[in-house]
């Protein structure tokens, strides 16, 4: 009886809160960009715990609006708001077009979403999907909350009927239906999960006098602002003064009606936290005695998260009221008082406050403290992209410089500018600086991942990539030291990680970069050798093909030059150019080629080296966990590949088969035999990256090949007419 | 010679493309009108030619140390490879907590046991090809002499259906082989009713003798003894927080030996097999069966050479350093006597 009586109690002061929210018409607020901004930094700095990592909010940030729009910030368009009541037009400016970075628009989206509803988000590549929800097609393919939320309902039930197929069958426009739907979720839910304890007007009608007072409000004040959170801390005196005014019993009925409706119109949003791969906006432990240490329950959580427990079981109200006097949720009230006021000293120390909770909640589990200054300065100083602008940088020069080199013997006039230019500084040794910087860059953003992770810095297609770049650049380097060969080694240590780099960026929007391992996976010495001795050789090999390039073009250059005669008559079309590429043969020497072709050679064994080791490590892994040496899957085949193709190059060289000339071409398809096995497992496990990734992987590794056998063909073809001509 | 070794490197080449597992395992492949060595072919060839090679062609002398260490390495490596696919067994053991096994069940090889009154009949058949070998066959005609063989499906299943009985259905057969189900379908011949034999449940199916006593059949699959038994004490899984993604899997197990009574505790985990003589212990799958009951499944290798690739690949990479860095030096001894310039 007792009970029965209390969960009328609870029930009722429930109505109440529930009633006192109102959800009034949402007019768009024009964001505080100079609050946002100095708010975002300490913000940034929150340790959450978001797929199974303890990370700052910062990485996550950076994660989520990478994924929706593929950037790392957004546009606002201020221009649209302005025109409020009351102000003049003419007083701002027509196009103010502001771009914030991604931990702004994280933060405005936390504690003021209103205001960044109107940006435009969410990236939909597929304009099948906007004509089927009804949008105008956008030229820079990005959408805005506002645009898609009057098409959600038929979004989702497209997405969810898409979703029912197995995937395989799924269409690249059903995939990408349900990518985006999954997106606005997403976002959805990160606008809402500080909404706890956002001020809303209370609705009037329904501001008793005596409610105001329990909730310690001025009674006249009827336009007041009151957050959930707040009538939550309240409880106890609403509930009693409920219960001393009959006046207040007759609207059971209709309180009862609302709650119905609150309840229906948060299921859907609530339901989101049950699903197996929960984000946690927070990283704070709930109260002991509901959620922490149950296998399968959530161990962190969305402040919301509460309010779930309290729907799916309606004895659980008292976790509510108590739920108030939680730290973690109080200093979370804070965070939002503090940028409702745009009190950076407040709202500091409870980010602080915050972290400490979760670091002594941490070290209560006897697990390793997360790294989060480090992850912080290793997003900031962003590392890897620097290095590859330096490269790029370093690459250009030396360009520019063999231009210029060759233009200067040339002595053609329209490039005496670019002489002066050259002349006034050393390029090569600009580039070699840049190099050098952008390497030390590299190493340092390898180093800080090993920290950040304690794991080898190989897991994922990212960080392969990544570190055989580095790798490359590294044998660029002792190349160097060895031959003496400076320009061409550092060009050739520039382009290959230049480009490794390059194709690693492309992965970045597919999630965070530092995902935890699977449980094979979870073994520091065998990641560390097996995995690293293998890209040791993709680097070996990979830097080999390029290599070849080199040498073919210079064997083309130079045998063009031998099947010439030595006078070039003027009315040969590219006059210049040819006179220019006549000099430049002079530079082109039989041993020239030889050398590149001992470096070919050297980078084929090495390569060769480094996979079987590798392999071989494998081998000996799988043999430990799986109880088999060699299984013929297709990663084991794609190395065997390596190994066969390598030995063989090796092989037909020594047997005569194949020249210099052979061993070059030979190294270009070991380059894409290379490729084929480091994607081929990405390539047969569709659906690992279920946003179109995969498909854009597979075309751009076609015209790779296309464009290799074409070069291939090419050179083949032009060597065969140099040596007729020379024949003849 | 060498024209051979390419030759047959090339093919292995074209094989690995097609990635299945009769590829490699067989002597000759067949597909419409191309055939091609199999895999095992080409390792023979490759082994013999290795072989000839290093003991009549290899030119010996030191500054080919590396190759030679290299190439005995890979021919270790085939032998080892040999050894494995001919004697190594595995088979899959699965145990309940709390329980006690010593029989671990094949992954492919099924088996039909006919218990008679005092005596058992073993049927063993493969169930990688369509059709039952004659062999296999006869011995069903010969056990059950009141029923008569009528099909065989490699992955089938058996529906009851309100109206037209029970009825058998073939499946297309499973990625994984091990999951597949085989079928077999007998008729009576007195009764002319159809008898479906299939593991589920392990239902045991009776037939008449001709002196009207009762033999049981079992389908299963193919158990060995193994020389020790195991009970599973406890199974641990570890999500990395917040995620369904798992962070280790661990089982803890007494082992008993054959013959003493004294059991000792062991840990298996992934990376950390238990290994007993030349069998080994690997933590397989973790699962909850329909009772509730955790359970752990543990794959069983027995193979007495899985030490010869350790041995061989350390020979190969060895002799590929030894000879690297020897063509290395040679390359920079020239260089800086200005042979390269």
């Amino acid at each position: 009886m007792r009970e029965t009586v209390l969960k009328l109690h609870f029930l009722r002061y429930f109505l109440l809160l529930v009633i006192l929210l109102s959800f009034s018409a949402v007019s768009a607020v024009e964001p505080n960009l100079e609050k946002i901004k100095s708010l975002s930094k300490p913000f940034s700095e929150l340790l959450i715990l978001d797929q199974g990592r303890y990370k700052p909010l910062d990485s996550y940030a950076k994660t989520k609006l990478l994924q929706f729009s593929g950037k790392t910030s957004i546009k606002l368009d201020l221009s649209e708001n302005k025109t409020r009541a009351g102000e003049s037009p003419a007083s701002k400016p027509i196009n103010k077009i502001k771009k914030i970075n991604y931990m702004e628009w994280f933060t405005a989206a936390v504690f003021e979403p209103d205001s960044i509803y109107s940006a435009k988000l969410f990236l939909i590549n597929n304009p099948e999907v906007l004509t089927a929800i009804n949008v105008a097609v956008d030229s820079h393919r990005r959408y805005s909350y506002d645009e898609l939320r009057e098409s959600i309902s038929t979004l989702n039930q497209l997405a969810a009927q898409a979703e029912s197929k197995p995937e395989e069958k799924r269409s690249l426009v059903e995939k990408e239906l349900i990518r985006v739907s999954n997106n606005f979720h997403e976002f959805t839910q990160i606008a809402s999960s500080f909404s706890l304890f956002q001020r809303k007007p209370m609705l009037a009608d329904l501001a008793k006098p005596e409610l105001l007072i329990a909730l310690g409000i001025n009674e006249n004040d009827e336009n007041a602002e009151i957050s959930l959170f707040n009538i939550v801390g309240k409880a106890s005196e609403l509930e009693q003064v409920i219960n001393s005014a009959s006046a207040l019993k007759p609207d059971a009925v209709k309180l009862g009606f609302v709650l119905y409706s609150w309840i229906e119109s948060y299921r859907e949003y609530l339901n989101i936290f049950r699903r197996e791969e929960v984000t946690a906006i927070l990283a704070n432990p709930l109260p002991n005695d509901t959620a922490v240490g149950q296998e399968g329950r959530l161990e962190f959580v969305n402040p919301w998260t509460y309010f779930y427990e309290i729907q799916s079981n309606p004895d659980d109200l008292k976790v509510l009221a108590n739920a108030s006097k939680l730290d973690s949720l109080r200093y979370c009230q804070k965070l939002q008082q503090a940028y409702d006021v745009a009190d950076i000293k407040v709202f500091k120390e409870s980010v602080k406050t915050l972290n400490d909770l979760s670091f002594t909640y941490i070290k209560s589990l006897n697990k390793s403290q997360p790294k989060l200054s480090l992850e912080l300065l290793y997003n900031r100083v962003n590392p890897l992209v620097k290095a590859q602008l330096l490269y790029l940088l370093s690459l250009l020069l030396l360009v520019f410089r063999s231009v210029t080199f060759y233009g200067r013997k040339s002595s053609g006039k329209s490039l005496s500018f670019l002489n002066s230019i050259s002349k006034s500084f050393e390029a090569g040794k600009l580039a070699a600086i840049f190099f050098l910087i952008g390497f030390a860059l590299h190493t340092a953003a390898i180093i800080l991942r090993i920290f950040i992770l304690e794991r080898a810095p190989v897991s994922n297609l990212y960080e392969t990539f990544v570190f055989v770049a580095f790798v490359t650049a590294l044998l660029g380097l002792i190349l160097k030291f060895i031959t003496k060969e400076k320009e061409i080694s550092t060009f050739l240590g520039s382009l290959s990680a230049f480009a490794l780099l390059l194709i690693a960026s492309k992965f970045v929007t597919d999630g965070d970069s530092m995902k935890v391992l699977i449980a094979v996976l979870d073994s520091n010495f065998w990641l560390s050798t097996h995995v690293i001795a293998e890209m040791i050789g993709y680097a070996g090999v990979s830097l080999a093909g390029l290599i070849g390039h080199v040498y073919l073009i210079k064997y083309l250059i130079r045998q063009r030059r031998l099947s010439l005669n030595e006078t070039i008559s003027t009315d040969e079309p590219y006059h210049d150019f040819l006179i220019s590429v006549q000099s430049h043969q002079s530079f082109i020497s039989e041993m020239d080629l030889k050398f590149l072709n001992k470096i070919i050679l050297g980078m084929i064994g090495f390569g060769l080296c480094f996979t079987f080791l590798g392999t071989m490590l494998g081998g000996i892994w799988a043999d430990q966990s799986w109880g088999r040496f060699w299984g013929w899957d297709p990663k084991e085949n794609g190395a065997l590949l390596i190994i066969l193709w390598t030995a063989i190059t090796l092989h037909a060289r020594l047997a005569g088969y194949i020249k210099d000339f052979g061993v070059a071409i030979f190294a270009i398809i070991g380059t894409m035999v290379v490729m084929l096995s480091w994607f081929g497992v990405n390539l047969l496990g569709v659906g690992l990256h279920s946003y179109g990734f995969t498909e854009g992987l597979v075309i751009n590794l076609l015209s790779y090949f296309f464009i290799e056998f074409v070069f291939i063909f090419v050179v083949i073809f032009l060597q065969r007419r140099f040596l007729n001509k020379m024949k003849s | 010679m060498l024209l051979i070794f390419f030759g047959t490197l090339y093919q292995a080449e074209h094989g690995l493309y097609l990635a299945q597992k009769k590829f490699f395992d067989s002597l000759i492949i067949i597909d419409g009108l191309l055939v091609l060595p199999g895999v095992v072919l080409i390792m023979w060839l490759a082994f013999i030619n290795l072989t000839a090679f290093l003991i009549f062609k290899f030119n010996y002398s030191w500054s080919k140390l590396g190759l030679f260490i290299s190439h005995l390495g890979l021919v270790t490596l085939l032998l080892g490879g040999f050894y494995t696919l001919y004697y190594s067994k595995e088979s899959l053991i699965t145990v309940r907590e709390g329980e006690q096994t010593n029989k671990a069940a094949d992954y492919y090889k099924w088996q039909v046991r006919i218990l008679e009154k005092s005596s058992e009949i073993i049927i063993p058949f493969e169930i990688d090809s369509k059709n039952l070998s004659n062999g296999v066959k006869a011995s069903f005609e010969k056990a059950l002499p009141t029923l008569r063989f009528e099909k065989f499906y490699p992955n089938g299943q058996v529906f009851e259906t309100p109206f037209a009985g029970t009825i058998a259905k073939e499946l297309p057969l499973a990625k994984d082989f091990e999951q597949n189900q085989p079928l077999l379908i007998f008729t009576d011949i007195q009764s002319k009713e159809k008898v479906y034999l299939d593991d589920f449940n392990y239902k045991v199916l009776t037939s008449k003798n001709s002196d009207g006593t009762l033999n049981q059949m079992i389908l299963e699959r193919v158990v060995s003894e193994l020389p020790i038994s195991i009970r599973l004490e406890d199974v641990r899984r570890d999500l990395h927080p917040n995620t369904q993604v798992a962070k280790a899997y661990a089982s803890t197990i007494s082992v008993l030996d054959e013959g003493s009574k004294l059991s000792r505790k062991v840990e298996i985990s992934m990376n950390k097999p238990f290994r007993y003589k030349d069998y080994t212990f690997f933590q397989s799958s973790y699962g909850i069966d329909s009772d509730g009951q955790e359970f752990s499944s543990f794959a069983v290798v027995k193979n007495a050479g899985r030490l010869v690739p350790y041995i061989a690949s350390f020979l190969t990479t060895l002799g590929l350093i030894i000879h690297f860095i020897m063509q290395f030096l040679k390359f920079s001894r020239q260089r800086s006597l200005g042979g390269i310039a």
